[in-house]
């Protein structure tokens, strides 16, 4: 005991003022202020405060919680590569310290990294089986590797945790779509509108209801309010496509022309119109409306369509 | 009590972001996307009969090639066509295996269990044989495997046309299996020439298909493919260190492949190159490094990415049957 007080004597002029008081108050947080400040949002001041020769001064858990506060500071201000090598160090030097490899994973993920950010996911599902960020990291991973059932399984696990997430819900059930599952799909639309209405919901179950088959439903679904306010002309070119694809030619061009009200060089307008001319037998007509898609839209996929049918033709 | 609440507002704030980044990727309404998806659901959901037929070729590439699978996956689940498959080497087996009607979930499963031990008799005395009274090893393993999880199928028999590819070693010519029984074609296209022993089948010698056939592109024709996806492990040649025998080998193959490789790519009517490169197709002294989930999640992230322009790729193919849809 001796021995550690004198050492501490001798280490005393070496020690910055604070750091020096800190040890004879251990109940006080070393980084209270940082957490302040990381609270009210300034996290400019963390940043300057938690600079590289302030991290000596702090050990164990503090000196975790200093990279997650800095890394999280970098992040809000948008230095995304200077967050990444504080987590990435930080989980180096703290791989337990699950804030930190959640971090780290968040922000690997953000970045496209899904490989890198998928096994950190798994390690936090180890120590934490119901941590909710992690289900639904690893949910929306694998949606976007494509991995679609073991997603719609990852969100499962999310909701049982966030049952009341409307936007959960609602990737839920575009995952759900993407697997053909139109009725749980559909249930799962429901649930996310019912917790807040939202006409890109309404605007997901009226893609279910077509896939399901209820083309009347969802073109109905189409010509809501909330829908046409939200989302204008490109509601009325899908009511086009989609009343072509009901056999409604005459409803179909109706809707062409309601688009071309306002852009007249809209090309799904023109290719519903030639689409709509075929089905009357109007071949040149048909060519006239194709080749109205201009060709400032050469590399566009409508353009291609156009020429490809133009070919067939 | 402070600090589980600040630590719940932080992951509240990292859960909003999660949902956030992926609300961007909700339906897309653009003039491109609508159409497409308007022409897609009309050539999908056609009779086989009444639009093109699709093919699906499985390069060569080792355990490179283990990335097949994510790709699979990736076009199952979205419900992509495909009609005929076709494969060499690795890809062989991951596709006979595809056209027997095994699931994503199945491939990755098994593919995670492919290894020295189940695909060839390499042990410390036959490698002691090999090295010092130069016999070369016997790739009969692999035969089991292959009759174990689909039966002694013939090709006929598989749910799926499929054609895989080896090379007769006396006089260098590509062949395609499409006929016969498919485990001892399978095993003849991944039986590596210098390692393993010839396989005598059908009066010929046969080894891996790799090397005259990297991307069977024509295999696929060959079933009645119109359109045609590649999935191709391509080897990265400045990252390849070999260090051992089997590894040297199978870099001689790889770059006697990526010779016929850029003339073969054009033939096919998509690619899909999952980034899987740097990968070495064989390691240390085991015939099959065991392929690891990244890799397939490589295969998965690339189809994925890539999916919409396979789509758009396979209507504009398919335009003169979606035309007959409209008359």
């Amino acid at each position: 005991m001796k021995k550690i007080l004198l050492t501490l004597l001798l280490l005393w002029p070496s020690l910055p003022l604070q750091a020096s008081w800190d040890i004879f108050l251990p109940h006080k947080d070393p980084l209270a202020k940082e957490k302040e400040l990381f609270k009210e949002g300034r996290y400019k001041e963390v940043i300057t405060r938690l600079g590289p020769g302030q991290f000596q001064y702090y050990r164990g858990k503090n000196l975790a919680r200093a990279y997650f506060y800095v890394g999280q500071s970098y992040e809000y201000t948008d230095h995304l590569g200077r967050a990444l090598g504080l987590y990435e160090l930080g989980v180096k030097l703290f791989p337990d310290d699950l804030r930190l490899v959640l971090a780290l994973a968040l922000l690997l993920h953000r970045a496209g990294l899904e490989t890198n950010a998928k096994p950190l996911f798994k390690k936090i599902l180890l120590a934490k089986p119901q941590n909710a960020e992690a289900h639904l990291g690893l949910a929306e991973i694998n949606s976007n590797l494509g991995f679609l059932k073991r997603s719609a399984k990852r969100y499962q696990e999310t909701l049982k945790s966030v049952p009341e997430n409307a936007d959960i819900w609602r990737h839920y059930a575009e995952v759900l779509f993407r697997l053909r599952e139109f009725p749980q799909a559909k249930v799962a639309a429901k649930k996310s509108l019912s917790l807040n209405p939202d006409p890109k919901t309404e605007m997901d179950i009226a893609f279910i209801d077509r896939g399901e088959g209820k083309l009347g439903a969802a073109i109905s679904l189409l010509n809501s309010p909330s829908i046409t306010s939200q989302y204008g002309i490109k509601a009325t070119r899908l009511k086009g496509l989609w009343l072509l694809e009901d056999k409604q030619v005459s409803q179909a061009i109706s809707a062409a022309r309601d688009v071309q009200k306002t852009s007249p060089n809209d090309p799904v307008a023109h290719w519903i119109l030639a689409q709509a001319a075929l089905s009357r037998g109007k071949t040149s007509k048909a060519i006239k409306e194709l080749k109205s898609i201009q060709n400032s839209q050469k590399y566009s996929f409508v353009y291609k369509a156009a020429q490809a049918l133009i070919a067939a033709l | 009590m402070k600090k589980p609440r600040l630590l719940s507002k932080i992951l509240g704030i990292s859960l909003a972001l999660l949902v956030s980044a992926q609300a961007r990727a909700a339906m897309d309404l653009s003039a491109n996307a609508v159409l497409r998806d308007h022409l897609w659901k009309d050539l999908s959901s056609k009779p086989k009969d009444q639009r093109p037929a699709t093919g699906l070729v499985l390069s060569a590439g080792g355990t490179r090639a283990s990335a097949h699978i994510g790709v699979i996956s990736v076009l199952e689940e979205s419900g992509f066509p495909i009609d005929a498959v076709a494969g060499t080497s690795m890809g062989a087996i991951i596709g006979s295996l595809y056209a027997d009607g095994k699931s994503p979930e199945e491939l990755r499963r098994l593919s995670l269990r492919i290894g020295a031990s189940n695909g060839s008799n390499i042990s410390p005395w036959t490698l002691i044989e090999y090295l010092f009274a130069q016999k070369l090893f016997s790739s009969k393993k692999l035969e089991r495997f292959i009759k174990k999880e689909i039966g002694d199928k013939r090709f006929e028999q598989l749910k799926k046309p499929f054609a895989c590819v080896a090379m007769d070693i006396n006089s260098g010519e590509a062949i395609i299996f499409r006929e016969g029984r498919v485990a001892p074609a399978v095993r003849a296209s991944m039986n590596l020439p210098g390692i393993f022993k010839p396989v005598e089948y059908r009066h010929r010698y046969l080894v891996d298909g790799a090397i005259v056939d990297y991307v069977p592109v024509d295999a696929a024709r060959l079933l009645g493919a119109k359109w045609v996806l590649a999935s191709v492990t391509e080897d990265d040649f400045t990252q390849a260190r070999p260090d051992n025998v089997i590894s040297s080998m199978q870099q001689v193959i790889d770059i006697r492949g990526a010779m016929i490789l850029d003339s073969q790519k054009k033939t096919a009517n998509f690619l899909i190159e999952p980034a899987v490169g740097t990968v070495p197709s064989a390691g240390g002294t085991s015939l099959y490094m065991t392929p690891r989930p990244w890799m397939i999640d490589q295969g998965a992230l690339q189809a994925h990415r890539l999916l919409h322009k396979a789509e758009e790729s396979y209507i504009l193919f398919s335009m003169p049957a979606i035309l007959k849809g409209y008359l």
